[in-house]
C-alpha cells in the first residue's frame, strides 16, 4: 500500500535499512498530515527506532525517500530539517547547561530569530511545565524532568512535523499521565509521531496507529476503526497461504493485517452484509481459499499485539532449545 | 550558524573540568619550559650569550616554542577527543543532526571553537615572552615567524584530530589515532625523501629557524583543509545518502 503524497506533511516511501545482510527496515510506506498523531507499535528491536532515526533525518536509509514539507530529507537536509522536531529516546541534552540555557541554544540552532529566542525558550519551558526547574542544571534533575526537557527542545521552533522515540520511557505512572497529556495538547497544525510499546498509550493519544515487527509495517489503521460498532474484525485461518492483495478487496474489507501467511486479521465494515462471517467465508471459497477457522476479534490491536508476543517467546525458546542443544 | 555553534562549543568547554585540568597542566608544562630556558640562558657567561646571533630569543625558540610544538602534539588530541565522538556516543548529536544545520557547518564551528580554546592557552605562553621584552630586546620577527609556525601546527593537528573524533564513538580511540597518526608523520621527517616532505616537523623546522617559507605555509593549510573536508565528508555520510551513489547494500 503506497502512501498518498497530497498534502502530507510527513512522506516516507519505499525505506529499507539494512545492517549488513539483516534488514532492519522492509519498504515502510508513510504519510501524515497536519493534525496526525500516529502511534509506532512495536516490541523490542522491531525496529521503531531506526524508523525514527531514518525519519528524523539523523541516520540515511538504504533505499527510499522521505520528505518534510514536499523536500527531500536526505538530498536538501538543512532546508527540510527547518520543520522538524525530533525527540530520540536518550534525551540529547547538554547536562552542564540550565534548562533555559539549553532551550536557548536548541532554538537557535533551529534557526529561530535571535530576538525570538527568549520567548520561544519561555514558553515551551511553560507548556511542558519545566518553570520550576528552569535555572537548574540538567545533570542534576530527574528522568521525568529530562524528558520533558528533550520534548520541549523538540518543540522549542514550533515545528510542523513533531517525531518523539519512546517520550514516556522510564517515567513512573504520574509522570507518564502528565507526558500524554503534554503529547495530546500538542497544537492541531502538528503531525505527530512517536512510537511505544505500550498499547494503551497509543490508543489514548493517537489517531491512528502502525504496528512493526522485524522492520516491516504489519498494520496502519486509525484508531476509530478499533474496537468501534461500525467494523468489526475476524481472525481468519486459511488452509494455504495467501497473499495480501488477495485479501484487500475482499467486499466490505477495510484493512488486511497479517499475522503469518495462513493467518490474517481482516476489519470489516459491519453494514456491508458480506462481510459476517459466513459471508466472508464464501468469498473467500470463491477465489480459491479454503477457510479452517473465522473469530470475531474484540480489539484488533490487542490481539495482534499478543500474537507478536507470542511469536516472540516461542523464537526465544527455539533458540534456547538450539542453545541447549549445542553445548 | 557556525558561530552559534563555536560559542556553543567554547561555553561547553568552558564548563568541563577536564579542559580547564588540560588548560592548567598545559601551562605548567610551558612556564616550567619559558622558566628553564631563561634559567639556563641567564647562566651563560656574557660572550656566549653576546656571540649568539639572536640571542635570547633564539634560545627560547629552541628551548620553549619547538618543545612546546610537541607538547601540543599530545594535547590536541586530548582537547578534541570529545568533540564528535563523545557527542555521538551521548546520542546528543541527535540534536544537531536533525536540526537545519549542514555538516560544514558543525565541522568548522567545533574547529573554531577547538582552536580557540587551545590559541588562548599559548597567547598565556606569549605573553610570558612580551613580559621578557620589558628588560631586554628581542628579536620580535623572529619569535613571531615561530609564534606562527606553532600555530598552524596546532591549527593542522586540530583538523587531523577532529576528523579521527568523527570517525569513531570512543573518545579514547579517536585521541590514541590522532596521536600515533601525529607521531608518524613527525617521525617521518627522520626518514628523508619525499616522505619527510609529509612531515609536519619538517616544515616546522622554517618557521623555527624564522625563516617565512610559503610553501611551509600552504603545506599546514591543506592538510587542515583536506582534513577538514574528510571530516565533512564523514558526517555527511552518517546521515545523508548522495543521491549519484547507488544504495547501500544493493551493489
Amino acid at each position: 500500500m503506497r502512501a498518498d503524497t497530497s498534502q502530507c506533511l510527513l512522506n516516507a516511501t519505499g525505506v529499507k535499512v539494512r545492517y549488513g545482510n539483516s534488514p532492519a527496515l522492509d519498504d515502510i510506506n508513510l504519510a501524515l498530515s497536519a493534525g496526525d498523531t500516529l502511534g509506532l507499535l512495536g516490541l523490542n528491536g522491531a525496529g521503531k527506532s531506526t524508523l525514527l532515526r531514518v525519519l528524523a533525518g539523523v541516520q540515511a536509509p538504504c533505499e527510499g525517500t522521505v520528505t518534510i514539507g514536499g523536500l527531500d530529507l536526505h538530498k536538501d537536509p538543512v532546508n527540510a530539517r527547518q520543520a522538524l522536531g525530533y525527540a530520540p529516546d536518550k534525551p540529547p541534552v547538554y547536562p552542564e547547561f540550565t534548562v533555559t540555557e539549553f532551550l536557548q541554544f536548541a532554538a537557535r540552532i533551529r534557526r529561530v530569530a535571535k530576538k525570538d529566542v527568549s520567548r520561544s525558550a519561555d514558553v515551551v519551558i511553560e507548556k511542558c511545565g519545566l518553570g520550576n526547574v528552569s535555572k537548574r542544571i540538567i545533570g542534576n534533575l530527574s528522568h521525568g524532568y529530562q524528558q520533558r526537557v528533550n520534548l520541549a527542545q523538540a518543540l522549542v521552533h514550533q515545528p510542523s512535523v513533531l517525531i518523539l522515540d519512546e517520550p514516556t520511557n522510564g517515567l513512573d505512572p504520574a509522570q507518564l499521565l502528565e507526558m500524554r497529556e503534554l503529547i495530546s495538547n500538542i497544537h492541531d497544525q502538528q503531525a505527530t509521531l512517536f512510537s511505544s510499546h505500550l498499547l494503551n498509550e497509543v490508543q489514548a493519544t493517537c489517531n491512528r496507529a502502525i504496528v512493526v515487527n522485524n522492520g516491516s509495517k504489519l498494520l496502519d489503521m486509525p484508531i476509530d476503526q478499533i474496537d468501534n460498532e461500525q467494523h468489526t474484525t475476524y481472525e481468519i485461518v486459511l488452509q494455504q497461504a495467501a497473499k495480501q492483495a488477495d485479501l484487500q478487496d475482499l467486499p466490505g474489507v477495510v484493512s488486511v493485517c497479517p499475522v503469518d501467511p495462513q493467518h490474517w486479521l481482516l476489519t470489516t465494515n459491519s453494514n456491508n452484509n458480506m462481510t459476517t462471517s459466513d459471508g466472508l467465508g464464501e468469498a473467500l471459497l470463491a477465489r480459491g481459499m479454503q477457510l479452517l477457522e473465522v473469530t470475531p476479534v474484540r480489539n484488533h490491536l490487542e490481539r495482534m499485539f499478543s500474537q507478536l508476543k507470542l511469536n516472540a517467546q516461542h523464537n526465544s525458546q527455539q533458540f534456547g532449545t538450539a542453545m541447549g542443544e549445542a553445548s | 550558524m557556525t558561530k552559534i555553534i563555536a560559542v556553543h562549543e567554547l561555553r561547553v568547554l568552558s564548563r568541563s573540568p577536564f579542559a580547564w585540568i588540560a588548560a592548567a597542566l598545559l601551562q605548567v608544562v610551558f612556564s616550567w619550559l619559558f622558566l628553564a630556558a631563561v634559567e639556563q640562558f641567564s647562566l651563560l657567561s656574557p660572550a656566549v650569550q653576546n656571540s649568539r646571533s639572536s640571542g635570547l630569543s633564539s634560545y627560547l625558540i629552541v628551548q620553549f616554542l619547538a618543545p612546546a610544538s610537541i607538547v601540543m602534539m599530545l594535547a590536541t588530541p586530548l582537547l578534541c577527543m570529545n568533540l564528535i565522538a563523545a557527542e555521538r556516543q551521548s546520542g546528543r548529536y541527535a540534536l544537531l543532526a536533525s536540526s537545519p544545520v549542514s555538516a560544514g557547518q558543525i565541522v568548522i564551528g567545533k574547529f573554531i571553537a577547538a582552536l580557540v580554546f587551545q590559541l588562548s592557552i599559548i597567547s598565556i605562553s606569549v605573553a610570558l615572552i612580551s613580559a621578557l621584552s620589558l628588560f631586554t630586546p628581542l628579536d620580535v620577527s623572529h619569535l613571531l615567524c615561530a609564534l606562527l609556525g606553532l600555530t598552524l601546527f596546532v591549527t593542522a593537528a586540530t583538523a587531523l584530530s577532529l576528523f579521527y573524533s568523527s570517525m569513531t564513538l570512543k573518545p579514547a580511540l579517536a585521541a590514541f589515532l590522532s596521536f600515533t597518526t601525529l607521531l608518524l608523520l613527525w617521525l617521518a621527517a627522520a626518514s628523508g625523501g619525499a616522505l619527510a616532505q609529509l612531515s609536519p616537523s619538517a616544515h616546522l623546522t622554517s618557521f623555527m629557524k624564522g625563516i617565512l617559507d610559503t610553501r611551509d605555509i600552504v603545506y599546514f593549510l591543506c592538510v587542515t583543509g583536506i582534513m577538514l573536508s574528510l571530516c565533512i565528508c564523514r558526517l555527511d555520510s552518517l546521515n545523508s545518502r548522495p543521491a549519484s551513489l547507488p544504495a547501500r547494500g544493493t551493489a
